[in-house]
C-alpha cells in the first residue's frame, strides 16, 4: 500500500554495513582461533586419528552443508524472482563464496581417505565382490575427480551470484538481476547433481556396502534446515544489533524466514521418515544395517535417533508451528539456534557411528574441529562482507521488500 | 425510506485501492467499528484497517488435523491389533512405523476439511444471499471497483451524517442496502 510507502530505493552511502574497524579486528581473531582448534585438534592424530578424522569429517560436512544450504537459498530467491528476501540475501550471498576455503579444508579428509574410507583398501576390495562391483566409481582417482567438479561447480555458482549481487549496489542495474534469474534454474540443476553425489561420495561411501537411493535428498534436507536456519539467526543478529535497522529487515522478512525454517524441518522429517520406512519395511540386511547400528548398536546411538524424532522434527515443528513465534526476535533466534544443534547431531549421528562403535564420545576433538573450520569460515565470510553493503541496495525489487505484508 | 431495522448499512464505491484503503482507515480512527470491505482483489492491510480479529480458522484447522492424527492410529490399531490381529511380514500387530503413513495423511486431509469447511462455518457459507447483492452497481466490485460498507449495527451509523462522511472521504454511488 502506498501508506506504507518507504523511501523507494536506498543510495548506496545510506547502505547498513559493519564497520570496518572492529570487523578487521574480528577477522583476524577468527583466523587465530581457527588455527589454533585446529592445530590443537590436529594434537589428535597422535592419540587416535581415526577418532580424529571423523570429528573433522562431521564439522567439515557440517559448515560445507551450511554454505550448501545458503547458496540454495540465493538460487531459489533469483529463480523464484522473490521480492520479500532481497533484504536478507546479502549474508547467504557471502557465505554461499566460501567454497574455495572448503575446497582447501577437504584436503584432511583426502589425506585420510585411507582412515575414513573402508572402500580404500585394496585388499579389502578383492576379497569383497560387493566392493569389488562398486569399483568403478568408489576408487581414488575417481573421488578425487569428483570432488573436484563438485568445488568447481559451488565455487564458480557462489562467485557468480555474490560478484554480480554486490555489482548491482553500485550500478543498480536490473540488467544484472536478469541475468542471475536466467541462471539460476540452471545452477539449481547443478546444485542438485553435485550435492547428491557429494552425499553419495562423502558420507553414505563411509559404509560402503550400503546404499539408500534418497540419500541425497536426506542431506539436502538437511543442508537446507541449517542454511535458513543459520540466516535466520544471522538476521536476528544484524537487526537486533543495530547493524541493519528494523525498517530494512523487517518482521515480515524474519515471520517468513521461520516459515522457511519450518517448512524445511517437515520435509526433513518427511524424507527422513521415508527412507528409514522403505528400508525398516522391506527389512533387507543390506539396507536395515544402517538403523541397526544406530538403534541396536549399543552406545549414545539409540538416544541420538531418538533425539533428532523429537528435537529436530517434533519441538521445532510445534514450536514454529504458529504465527506468535516466526515473529518475536528472541523466539526466532532461539529456534533457529536449536536446528543448528540438531543440524550438528544429524551430521554426528550419520557420520560417528561408523567409527565409535560402542565406544564412549569423545567430544574434544569434535568441538576442536566444528570450532576450528566454523572460525575459519566466518572470517571468510566477514572479509567478503568487508566494505560491502549488508543489503543489496541496488536490487529492483528493494521496493517489494520494504513494504511487502506477509499475511498470516 | 427503509424502517430501520431493515437496513442492512451504506455502501459507497471507491475508485482505487489506496482510496478505499483511506476511507476506512479515517472511519476507523473517528470510531466506526463494523466496516466491511469488497473488493476485486486482496488489498493488503485491509483487514487491519477494518479493524477484523485475527481469523479463527488455524485453530479449526488443528483441530481438524488432531482429530485426523488421532483417528487414524485409533483406525489403524482397532482394525490390525484388536478387531482382526494379523501379523503381517514379521511386523508387530501394532507396529507405529507401519501406521505412519496414513495418519500422517488423514492429518493432513482433516487439517485441510477443518480450514475449508470451518472458513465456509466462519463466513456462513454456503447462502444464497446477502444484502450487498442488492446494490446497483455490484457487478463492478467483480471487475474495477471497490465497495466499502458501513454496517447499520455501527455505534455511530447515523442517516444523515455517515453518507455525508463516506462521500467526503471519495466515496461515490452511495445506496443503503437493505436487509434480506
Amino acid at each position: 500500500m502506498s501508506e506504507h510507502a518507504v523511501a523507494a530505493t536506498l543510495s548506496l552511502d545510506e547502505a547498513p554495513r559493519l564497520e570496518v574497524e572492529r570487523l578487521d579486528g574480528a577477522r583476524v581473531r577468527l583466523l587465530v582461533a581457527g588455527v589454533a582448534a585446529l592445530g590443537l585438534a590436529a594434537l589428535g592424530l597422535l592419540s587416535d586419528p581415526r577418532q580424529l578424522l571423523h570429528s573433522y569429517l562431521t564439522a567439515y560436512v557440517y559448515w560445507t552443508t551450511l554454505a550448501l544450504g545458503a547458496l540454495f537459498m540465493v538460487l531459489v530467491h533469483h529463480a523464484t524472482k522473490a521480492g520479500w528476501s532481497v533484504t536478507v540475501r546479502r549474508p547467504a550471498e557471502a557465505l554461499a563464496t566460501s567454497f574455495p576455503l572448503l575446497a582447501l579444508l577437504f584436503l584432511p579428509v583426502l589425506l585420510g581417505m585411507h582412515e575414513l574410507y573402508h572402500w580404500t583398501h585394496h585388499d579389502a576390495v578383492a576379497a569383497d565382490p560387493v566392493l569389488a562391483g562398486k569399483a568403478g566409481y568408489l576408487n581414488q582417482p575417481f573421488f578425487v575427480l569428483r570432488a573436484i567438479v563438485y568445488f568447481s561447480v559451488w565455487s564458480a555458482l557462489g562467485r557468480y551470484f555474490y560478484r554480480l549481487s554486490v555489482a548491482q549496489d553500485r550500478s543498480a542495474d536490473p540488467e544484472l538481476t536478469k541475468r542471475m534469474e536466467w541462471w539460476a534454474p540452471l545452477g539449481i540443476l547443478a546444485f542438485a547433481l553435485t550435492l547428491t553425489f557429494a552425499a553419495f561420495d562423502w558420507l553414505m561411501s563411509l559404509d560402503p556396502h550400503w546404499y539408500s537411493t534418497i540419500w541425497g535428498v536426506y542431506v539436502f534436507a538437511g543442508a537446507a534446515v541449517g542454511g535458513f536456519a543459520l540466516l535466520g539467526l544471522v538476521s536476528v543478529a544484524l537487526v537486533h544489533s543495530g547493524a541493519v535497522g528494523r525498517d530494512l529487515i523487517r518482521t515480515e522478512q524474519l515471520h517468513d524466514l521461520g516459515k522457511w525454517v519450518l517448512a524445511w524441518v517437515i520435509f526433513w522429517a518427511y524424507i527422513a521418515f521415508s527412507q528409514f520406512m522403505l528400508q525398516w519395511y522391506g527389512n533387507l540386511p543390506e539396507e536395515t544395517v544402517f538403523y541397526h547400528h544406530r538403534w541396536h548398536g549399543g552406545g549414545v546411538w539409540r538416544a541420538l535417533s531418538v533425539l533428532l524424532i523429537a528435537a529436530h522434527f517434533c519441538l521445532p515443528f510445534l514450536f514454529l508451528l504458529g504465527r506468535w513465534s516466526k515473529r518475536r526476535e528472541a523466539f526466532l533466534a532461539v529456534a533457529c539456534g536449536w536446528m543448528l544443534v540438531m543440524h550438528y547431531v544429524d551430521i554426528y549421528w550419520i557420520v560417528m557411528p561408523n567409527y565409535h562403535g560402542e565406544a564412549g564420545l569423545k567430544l574434544g576433538t569434535d568441538l576442536l574441529t566444528l570450532a576450528g573450520i566454523g572460525c575459519l569460515v566466518a572470517a571468510w565470510v566477514l572479509k567478503r562482507l568487508r566494505g560491502q553493503a549488508l543489503v543489496p541496495v541496488g536490487d529492483p525489487r528493494l521496493p517489494e521488500a520494504l513494504r511487502y505484508d506477509t499475511g498470516v | 425510506m427503509l424502517p430501520e431495522q431493515r437496513i442492512h448499512g451504506l455502501a459507497a464505491e471507491f475508485d482505487t485501492p489506496g482510496a478505499i484503503y483511506r476511507a476506512a482507515q479515517a472511519l476507523r480512527s473517528e470510531g466506526y467499528q463494523r466496516l466491511d470491505a469488497h473488493t476485486p482483489f486482496p488489498i493488503h492491510g485491509m483487514e487491519k484497517v477494518l479493524g477484523l480479529p485475527p481469523s479463527r480458522v488455524p485453530w479449526i484447522c488443528l483441530a481438524g488435523g488432531l482429530f485426523g492424527c488421532a483417528g487414524a492410529l485409533l483406525l489403524q490399531w482397532w482394525t490390525s491389533a484388536v478387531d482382526y490381529p494379523w501379523v503381517i511380514s514379521g511386523k508387530p500387530l501394532f507396529s507405529l512405523p507401519a501406521f505412519i503413513p496414513i495418519t500422517f495423511e488423514l492429518t493432513v486431509l482433516f487439517a485441510a476439511f477443518g480450514a475449508f469447511f470451518g472458513m465456509l462455518a466462519l463466513n456462513r457459507l454456503p447462502r444464497p444471499h446477502h444484502p450487498v447483492f442488492g446494490y446497483s452497481r455490484w457487478q463492478r466490485v467483480t471487475d474495477d471497483r471497490f465497495l466499502l460498507i458501513v454496517e447499520a449495527s455501527d455505534p455511530l451509523f447515523d442517516l444523515e451524517e455517515t453518507p455525508r462522511r463516506l462521500e467526503q472521504l471519495g466515496g461515490r454511488h452511495i445506496e443503503l442496502l437493505e436487509e434480506e
